[in-house]
């Protein structure tokens, strides 16, 4: 199958939503090898069976949507939760390996600690800026189904991190 | 920390989450080589455990892909694992699983679905699948997903199911997904036997001369998304494995414990529960049921299988 695209034109694409969807698997995924996998089946996705982008906004936010998906599928698969978790395996997510202070490690646990759902969907509206109409339309599903997730994803949030830390994110 | 301050650190904090260095350069390889036409690996699929310690029960995963050569392209037409079981006695087995290809009728489903039975999706990819006599049965319980290649060819398929079973659970009902991408969820009430359901995962792979490019079969198989098995020494022990007999199939499963939230259909959002997991290949076939049951409840649900 053909390339849609010229490497010149790859690398400028990779370049510019590597981090935007490492962010995104990130949110999702335990492993590094599964953060991986899925970025090389999203790129290649694009870079094979994109349709025609209307403009940048509509390209990030089907990568967005195509990331997503693939993150699920590798999560939904039950023995990829939590089956073999081997104590001193090297290949999982870590917070050393971010240069966080003590404030960001705090907050990253109690992200961390969320089930994916939560965790998309308060990163696409916090980290993103997207409102609830928009992340309904990436995620596929109901605004009103973001908006619960958003005040269920700040209560455990807030249950985590304590009573009076929460009441200042932005209410959806 | 002040909560005036927590928008700031939130965007702060995903501001240092970047891709390594490393992962950068490894992936952009990945991906060019795919652009000119070369076959990458997703992953190793092979992690051996060693260092087997005394009086511990013990798993170790080896993969063996097999092959036979086409006319144009390497056709992987057989993928087997073992897992070696150390008894406290010092004395081990060896239980090998191969799963073969199958040649899937031309009425096999070519897109995900959802099913009433097990059954019905045997039927229409013409191949007999176990069943069990205790299901917990409701409109559309079983999900089929269609493995395609990049090609659009269909190469296997997974059958599941989260709430293949709910033995003696109370008080339940079913909270059908409101949005497709939504999972139904079950409401219940635990009891002493089963503190979860079992669900169920059958992976088939299709026998099919198209199946070229990237995939070579093992994906679908339980060893090749354990890449992170390593059960030797203390691990082994504490997953407390053992090999059953199965009564009716006369076929052996290997049992064992783990720790997880389960599927989302289990409702168990963060909290960790013990469950037996149950991995055994029948006809070619392998199949995976895991629960919140201790190991002789287990064994009665695989006796049930037929």
């Amino acid at each position: 199958m053909k390339s849609k695209m010229s490497a010149h034109e790859f690398e400028i694409m990779y370049d510019k939503y590597k981090n935007l969807l490492y962010r995104i698997a990130f949110t999702y995924l335990k492993g590094n090898q599964d953060v991986e996998d899925v970025l090389q089946e999203v790129f290649i996705k694009r870079m094979y069976r994109a349709p025609k982008f209307q403009s940048e906004e509509h390209e990030k936010r089907w990568l967005i949507r195509i990331t997503v998906n693939h993150c699920k599928n590798q999560v939904s698969s039950f023995w990829k939760k939590n089956v073999f978790t081997s104590e001193n395996t090297t290949e999982f997510l870590e917070i050393d390996q971010y240069d966080f202070n003590t404030e960001e490690s705090e907050l990253f646990s109690a992200v961390k600690s969320l089930p994916e759902k939560y965790r998309i969907t308060i990163y696409l509206y916090y980290y993103e800026g997207y409102k609830c109409r928009e992340i309904a339309e990436i995620l596929k599903c109901k605004d009103s189904t973001v908006k619960m997730r958003l005040k269920k994803g700040r209560e455990l949030l807030k249950s985590d991190l304590g009573e009076e830390n929460i009441y200042e994110i932005r209410e959806a | 920390m002040k909560s005036e301050k927590l928008n700031y650190v939130y965007k702060k904090m995903y501001d240092k989450i970047e891709m390594s260095k490393g992962m950068d350069e490894i992936l952009k390889k990945k991906i060019m080589s795919e652009q000119a036409g070369k076959k990458t690996a997703r992953r190793t699929y092979y992690k051996a455990g060693t260092g087997i310690a005394a009086a511990a029960v013990i798993i170790v995963c080896l993969i063996n892909i097999k092959t036979v050569s086409s006319a144009m392209n390497k056709v992987f037409n057989y993928f087997s694992y073992s897992f070696e079981i150390e008894d406290d006695n010092g004395s081990s087995e060896n239980i090998e699983m191969t799963t073969k290809n199958i040649s899937f009728s031309k009425n096999a489903p070519e897109t995900d679905c959802r099913f009433n039975s097990v059954k019905e999706i045997g039927d229409r990819i013409g191949i007999k699948l176990l069943e069990s006599e205790n299901r917990y049965k409701y409109d559309g319980s079983i999900q089929y997903t269609a493995e395609k290649d990049k090609h659009g060819n269909l190469i296997g398929a997974l059958i599941s199911d989260d709430m293949y079973s709910v033995g003696d659970l109370k008080n339940i009902s079913v909270n059908k997904g409101t949005v497709s991408d939504e999972t139904d969820l079950l409401n219940y009430k635990t009891t002493e036997l089963y503190k979860s359901p079992i669900m169920m995962q059958i992976s088939i792979r299709n026998e099919t001369e198209n199946s070229t490019d990237k995939y070579t079969g093992e994906e679908l198989s339980f060893a090749s998304k354990n890449t992170q098995i390593d059960l030797t020494g203390k691990s082994g022990k504490k997953h407390n494995a053992e090999v059953y007999n199965m009564k009716n199939l006369k076929i052996k499963a290997v049992l064992f414990d783990d720790k997880t939230d389960g599927p989302t259909g289990w409702g168990y959002d963060n909290t960790q529960i013990k469950v037996t997991m149950a991995v055994f290949v029948y006809n070619d076939v392998e199949y995976i049921y895991s629960g919140g049951v201790n190991h002789e409840t287990m064994k009665k649900f695989l006796d049930s299988l037929n």
